[in-house]
């Protein structure tokens, strides 16, 4: 009996770590894939038009970027954003930002932004479950958040997130 | 062609172990005690070949090899360049079967251990070494060819250029694979089916090896970690972590219950059993650290072949140690009652508690996996859960600390007891007292573990005290070789709790932006922001910030911790500046510049107390293990 109860302990434990071997474990999925978009409110910045929830109830797709002008990562993603802009609508939230530098980061590297909205107090990153910055979602036509980026979206991230948004 | 010898010696100690379990199934030699011991010369003289071999390629920085392609660099200095060898997976696993068969070697030449254990434990090794050996020809040959050849190489992990790395891998693997010679020796006991104290007795010395090498191993990458890293801290609670520390705990127990196997033929099932699956825990460890199943600080670059080889060979070796356990561990069960209050009774309980914080700590570092396969859950699990259940735990592992070595082989009483100890029963209570008043504001747990720390020092001290005899006149008798390891020891770890409390209860932490000639207070000291300085070194460019330090008023010295980018990889490494006393460190790192201010800085400032004193706890944990390995050189000259 005691052997059997060996060979029950032995091959549990090995098919737990073989299957365990299989999961990439440092790929935390965000709890919004699959779900609706959460409700937001966002401060106009400078003669922008203001990103509103409404936004993304059009039936297209479309890109949401988290980003800061003290954000070091984001000047890096800036080009890839205004590459992607020419074919999709992305719509920035800035997070903690003021908006006379805002305003000079969008002359200086060029706005990518169809619309744009300043989250002064942090409130809708939170909703969005924004940890670090820059990040990026991608929505599909029915409000429903598919895809989630973390870091800046880099050149040869491009074409994944392309595939995606096709 | 040097590259394609160092592959031929390691084909040698592949084809020479196999003869180790191949010899005796087949009967081939009649005196097969001299075979084993020839084959574990062999072995070690092939893989020590093979070790230099490939050192001496990465001095030469023979980039030809994919190994040294990605982890040297020409620019790297000398010493790294040779402690670049144990700085990635396929060199480690080569360093992992140099110690194994250093130690088989080491076994061999004991000339006083009886014939037939040694050549039952060496046959056990060899195969061992033909496993390990295996796993590196078919999944990690550290002398694998790039094509075509570069010209330079990607560099060694910043981190690891550092002088803590340079010793730290060496000592944990003495420590870790050490414990394949005590796994060894308890196969072959088994095997033999003897249960005599003589073979007890064998096993002894090389517990005690295994334990005060992981101990050294596991305080170096502590130190090194609260110095390199930058988080302040000197543990993490990471699976890696983890892993070195649940084999040290089986030990530790280990350690405590082979005195009674020797001594009282009773408890040898356990012993036997901690012996296995404390090398068993050292194989997980590999396991967890080398597939990449669990989130860890130690990244090394993971392949799934070399996992799922592991896994096989992990649970090849536990089942059949277990099965083997299982079959004979009624020889090895004693019929003695061992009576609570005793020596032997407080030996059996500080073991039940060591083997029930191992084990949780064990199910809190895989637990992040089982969930993940099996509820599709991710989770993680951290400090808050392993320092819920150390602190508890540690409560009766003080009160063996203080109290065991005054109780009395096979049975006492307790009345009896506390009549032996009522005067330093007197001076804990002057001591706790004391303490309480020093650390009056301080928080309540803090009291508690201080409290313990000088228990354990109070009551070591007083045990110490027994040789001392006042009448006629006042003497000082030998003390034996064993107390005083069991007092340095236990000494250790008292001062390790008092640091790791000072350190992680008492804390004082201040993150800013620091303008120069900025002065921020931490505890009694102030520090002062001079300005970042741009350093060009050989390899690397550094930003150097200057603090200067102020006690009362008064200038102590410059503080200047760095944050460095290596030039070949572009990688940034923080290195703190540590301004240590016997009180506390005053811990600072530096972080970014602020991009809306000119001449403002993210500082981090800590102040950590007593923290110190966990290094030289470690030391005496160790001098602990120096003194008893000494003693059984000493009897068995």
């Amino acid at each position: 009996m005691k052997y059997f109860f060996l060979f029950i302990f032995m091959s549990s434990i090995g098919f737990l770590f073989y299957k365990g071997l299989k999961i990439d474990p440092s790929v935390v999925p965000s709890n919004l894939i699959d779900e609706q978009t959460p409700s937001f409110q966002l401060k106009k910045v400078g003669k922008y038009p203001l990103f509103d929830s409404i936004d993304l109830k059009k039936q297209e797709i479309k890109i949401v970027n988290f980003f800061a002008t003290w954000c070091g990562p984001c000047k890096v993603e800036h080009p890839q954003l205004m590459k992607l802009s020419s074919s999709y609508k992305i719509y920035g939230i800035a997070k903690k930002d003021n908006p006379k530098d805002i305003i000079k980061w969008l002359k200086n590297y060029g706005n990518p932004f169809d619309k744009i909205g300043l989250d002064n107090d942090g409130i809708s990153s939170i909703e969005w479950g924004v940890y670090g910055l820059p990040e990026t979602f991608i929505i599909n036509k029915d409000n429903k958040i598919v895809y989630k980026h973390i870091g800046p979206i880099m050149k040869n991230d491009l074409e994944k997130i392309n595939a995606i948004l096709k | 062609m040097i590259a394609e010898i160092g592959v031929f010696f390691l084909i040698l100690t592949l084809i020479g172990s196999s003869f180790g379990f191949i010899c005796p199934v087949l009967k081939f030699h009649e005196n097969s005690e001299i075979t084993q011991i020839k084959i574990s010369k062999l072995t070690f003289f092939c893989t020590t070949t093979s070790f230099v071999i490939l050192t001496y390629c990465f001095i030469i920085s023979d980039f030809s090899l994919t190994v040294i392609e990605k982890n040297s660099n020409s620019q790297l200095p000398i010493i790294y360049k040779i402690t670049g060898v144990w700085g990635n997976h396929e060199g480690s696993i080569l360093l992992w079967l140099l110690v194994m068969t250093f130690f088989g070697f080491l076994f061999a030449c004991q000339s006083k251990i009886d014939s037939k254990l040694k050549e039952k434990t060496l046959n056990v090794q060899n195969t061992l070494i033909f496993l390990i050996s295996l796993f590196i020809l078919l999944t990690s040959n550290p002398f694998e060819r790039t094509f075509p050849p570069a010209i330079d190489g990607a560099d060694l992990n910043p981190l690891l250029q550092d002088p803590g790395l340079i010793i730290h891998p060496p000592f944990l693997y003495l420590g870790y694979v050490g414990s394949s010679i005590v796994f060894s020796i308890s196969i072959a006991i088994l095997i033999l089916n003897n249960n005599s104290k003589e073979y007890f007795t064998i096993l002894k010395p090389w517990i005690f090896l295994s334990w005060t090498f992981l101990s050294c191993g596991i305080g170096l990458g502590s130190w090194w970690a609260y110095y390199e890293l930058g988080w302040g801290g000197f543990w993490f609670w990471d699976p890696v972590e983890n892993a070195s520390l649940l084999p040290w705990l089986t030990s530790s127990a280990l350690l405590h219950t082979i005195i009674i196997s020797t001594k009282k033929k009773s408890l040898q099932n356990w012993t036997l059993f901690l012996s296995i699956v404390t090398f068993l825990l050292s194989l997980l460890g590999t396991f967890l650290v080398r597939s990449g199943v669990l989130v860890s600080v130690h990244a090394f670059a993971n392949d799934p072949t070399r996992g799922v080889f592991i896994l096989l060979l992990l649970l090849a070796i536990s089942a059949m140690s277990f099965f083997l356990f299982l079959k004979r561990s009624k020889k090895f069960s004693s019929k003695l009652q061992i009576n609570l209050v005793s020596r032997e009774g407080a030996i059996s309980l500080n073991n039940i508690f060591m083997f029930t914080l191992s084990f949780t700590i064990l199910l809190g570092t895989i637990y992040p996996l089982f969930s993940n396969v099996i509820f599709n859950n991710k989770i993680s699990v951290g400090a808050p859960f392993f320092n819920s259940i150390l602190s508890p735990l540690m409560i009766p592992i003080t009160l063996g600390m203080m109290f065991g070595p005054f109780l009395k082989w096979e049975k006492d009483d307790i009345g009896n007891l506390l009549s032996r100890i009522k005067i330093l029963l007197l001076i804990l209570f002057i001591v706790s007292l004391t303490v309480w008043y020093l650390n009056f504001k301080g928080p309540i747990l803090s009291v508690i573990f201080f409290a313990f720390s000088a228990w354990i020092i109070t009551s070591s001290i007083f045990e110490l005290l027994k040789f001392l005899s006042f009448k006629p006149k006042l003497i000082l008798r030998k003390i034996p070789l064993k107390t005083f390891s069991q007092v340095s020891a236990h000494i250790g770890i008292a001062l390790i709790i008092l640091g790791a409390t000072g350190t992680s209860i008492l804390r004082i932490e201040q993150i800013q932006f620091q303008e120069v000639n900025e002065v921020i207070t931490a505890k009694n000291f102030k520090v002062k922001f001079l300005g970042i300085k741009l350093v060009e070194k050989e390899n690397y460019k550094s930003q150097m910030g200057f603090f200067e330090i102020y006690k009362n008023n008064k200038y102590i010295k410059t503080l200047t911790p760095e944050k460095r980018m290596y030039n070949s990889n572009k990688q940034v490494t923080t290195e703190a500046a540590i301004h240590s006393t016997i009180f506390g460190d005053l811990y600072i790192a530096i972080g970014d510049g602020n991009a809306l201010k000119k001449n403002s800085w993210t500082t981090r400032i800590w102040y950590n107390s007593f923290t110190i004193w966990i290094w030289i706890g470690v030391l005496f944990l160790v001098l602990g293990g120096m003194l008893s390995i000494f003693r059984f050189i000493k009897v068995n000259k």
